[in-house]
């Protein structure tokens, strides 16, 4: 039976159904991913079948980004530092996983501890985009994009601090989901920047992700910044009929590649065909929540990635790249003594600003809508000539990030050179919901342009 | 240390034995610039108003998480499991390094 580009739900059925068994499933993904891994280097461990439990997700193999510790299973956050590192726990992600029945098909490339948008600071090299390899899938989950892009896996989980889960979902075409900061569990999540990681969702249709969603969605004693607020049904949040306003801040639409801009522009027409208000709003210029972000992450990788002293597990310091060196020196700059009002505490009272901003749009509007990037895949290395280059690839998503609000990124179309184009929906606190509503509208208006499969079309 | 964005050589070694990193000489320049790169870059946030703004760190602002008294604690380790990465271990214990002669 070819299953190619079937969707997670419908996978699901399929086993359900016993149209098809979940080691069928199982061992179809697998043998994809042995035989495109060595071009897209999406994967740094596979891992065997291994019997499952009953449940939501039962018999679906999912990639895992290889910053979620997984009990038994090496994790190294593509660092060197960990390379030899079998956590002896489970995170909850994926504990939620394997309980609803999910199996695990592999751990997926990423930046080294998350730090960056391309994978290029990976210690085990670079992942490929699918759609055209000398390019970069984006980061810092470009592993698992790459696997939901070039159908290695049906679905994947990443994570993201700012953008990298939305950024590479753009880059490769498919569906992510950053879910409020709290919403999922970051228990057993290899730290980057702990006021700001959130676990989520990357996938091929916007139902999976709210299958997903529900899944790993909810409070966790183990992280104690988890919400207590419900967990609503995010299938029946997805599938009710709305008119919806959108705001477009007209300070997200400066500084965008044409094409993007040209695509984000024919989608807010999408929107208005469909029936919804599309309003132009005003929010503070993108350039602050940059600043705001890089000063508080910075100072929270140097105290995350203080742990690492290579006694109790992983190697030495030594073994740390230059990134996370950048990284944790900046951070321990600004926190250091007679520094930390001008640094920490002045970004955090702008964090406030931030949120204010967010809120009084949010009064006015449903979703935020801008594009997630300014600017489709870049060439592996190009990223050289770009100073400050995560920044920059993830200006558009730092405000969320920082205030930690939801936000998804969807296919709106293909750029001239033939490169998937994003569209981001942001949201209020807890409002995943209204954003799988609309992504979710806007997927069966347009099949997202048919952009994915044309995209994997040499996968076939 | 230096203010402002004028970071000297000093100063990145002194940051560097701060986060207990080695750097290599050659490498003291370039961290230097990408310092002061990115400490020059985030100067805008002067630009905007903060008095009488009070400061986040949770988001939701979630305060005091507690334990009920009694709680299982399920995510202890046993000695093996807490060992089983560690390179060096000596009578079930890790072995670290001197810190007082």
């Amino acid at each position: 039976m070819d299953i190619f580009g079937t969707s997670l739900t419908t996978l699901k059925e399929m086993i359900t159904g016993k149209k098809i068994s979940s080691k069928e499933v199982f061992s179809y993904f697998s043998s994809r991913s042995q035989k495109y891994n060595p071009d897209l280097n999406a994967y740094l461990t596979l891992i065997d079948f291994a019997d499952q439990k009953d449940g939501d997700l039962s018999g679906i193999p999912l990639a895992i980004k290889d910053n979620f510790c997984t009990e038994s299973i090496r994790t190294t956050a593509s660092a060197k530092v960990l390379d030899t590192f079998i956590p002896p726990y489970e995170s909850t992600v994926t504990r939620r996983l394997k309980e609803a029945g999910a199996l695990f098909i592999g751990k997926t490339n990423m930046d080294a501890w998350a730090h960056g948008s391309s994978t290029e600071t990976s210690d085990y090299g670079p992942s490929k985009n699918p759609w055209d390899t000398t390019r970069a899938p984006g980061g810092s989950s470009g592993g698992s994009a790459a696997a939901v892009s070039a159908y290695l896996a049906p679905a994947a989980i990443g994570s993201e601090t700012a953008g990298s889960i939305r950024q590479p979902a753009s880059w490769c075409g498919i569906v992510g989901l950053k879910p409020t900061y709290g919403r999922v569990s970051r228990y057993g999540v290899i730290a980057m920047g702990s006021s700001f990681d959130c676990p989520g969702p990357m996938t091929q249709t916007v139902e999976d992700a709210a299958a997903i969603l529900q899944v790993i969605a909810g409070h966790d004693p183990s992280d104690a910044t988890t919400a207590t607020e419900e967990v609503p049904d995010y299938k029946k949040k997805m599938t009710e009929k709305r008119s919806l306003t959108f705001g477009v801040p007209e300070e997200y639409m400066k500084g965008l590649d044409k094409d993007v801009e040209k695509k984000v522009e024919e989608s807010l027409k999408v929107l208005e065909k469909m029936g919804h208000k599309v309003k132009r709003v005003s929010l503070l210029d993108p350039k602050y929540s940059i600043s705001v972000y890089t000063i508080l992450q910075r100072a929270e990788v140097s105290s995350n990635l203080a742990r690492y002293d290579g006694i109790r597990y992983g190697n030495g310091r030594d073994a740390f790249g230059q990134e996370a060196k950048r990284r944790m020196m900046l951070g321990t700059y600004t926190l250091s003594h007679g520094y930390y009002d001008a640094f920490y505490k002045k970004a955090q009272k702008i964090k406030t600003l931030i949120i204010e901003d967010l809120q009084r749009v949010f009064s006015d509007v449903d979703l935020i809508v801008a594009a997630p990037t300014p600017m489709t895949a870049l060439k592996l290395g190009e990223f050289e000539k770009y100073p400050f280059f995560g920044e920059t690839m993830d200006v558009l998503n730092e405000a969320a990030a920082v205030a930690g609000t939801p936000a998804i990124s969807i296919p709106c179309g293909l750029d001239s050179q033939g490169l998937p184009v994003g569209l981001q929906f942001m949201g209020n606190y807890f409002d995943e919901g209204t954003i799988l509503n609309a992504a979710y509208q806007f997927e069966k208006e347009t099949n997202f342009f048919n952009v994915l499969a044309e995209g994997r079309t040499k996968y076939e | 240390m230096s203010k402002t964005a004028d970071l000297t050589k000093k100063d990145i070694l002194h940051i560097a034995k701060l986060a207990n990193l080695q750097i290599q000489d050659a490498n003291i320049e370039m961290y230097r610039n990408q310092l002061a790169e990115t400490i020059k870059y985030v100067e805008n946030l002067d630009e905007l108003d903060i008095t009488n703004v009070e400061p986040t760190s949770h988001s939701t602002r979630l305060t005091n998480v507690y334990f009920d008294d009694g709680t299982k604690n399920e995510r202890q380790f046993t000695q093996k499991e807490a060992l089983q990465n560690a390179k060096n271990t000596k009578k079930q214990m890790f072995v670290v390094k001197r810190i007082m002669e």
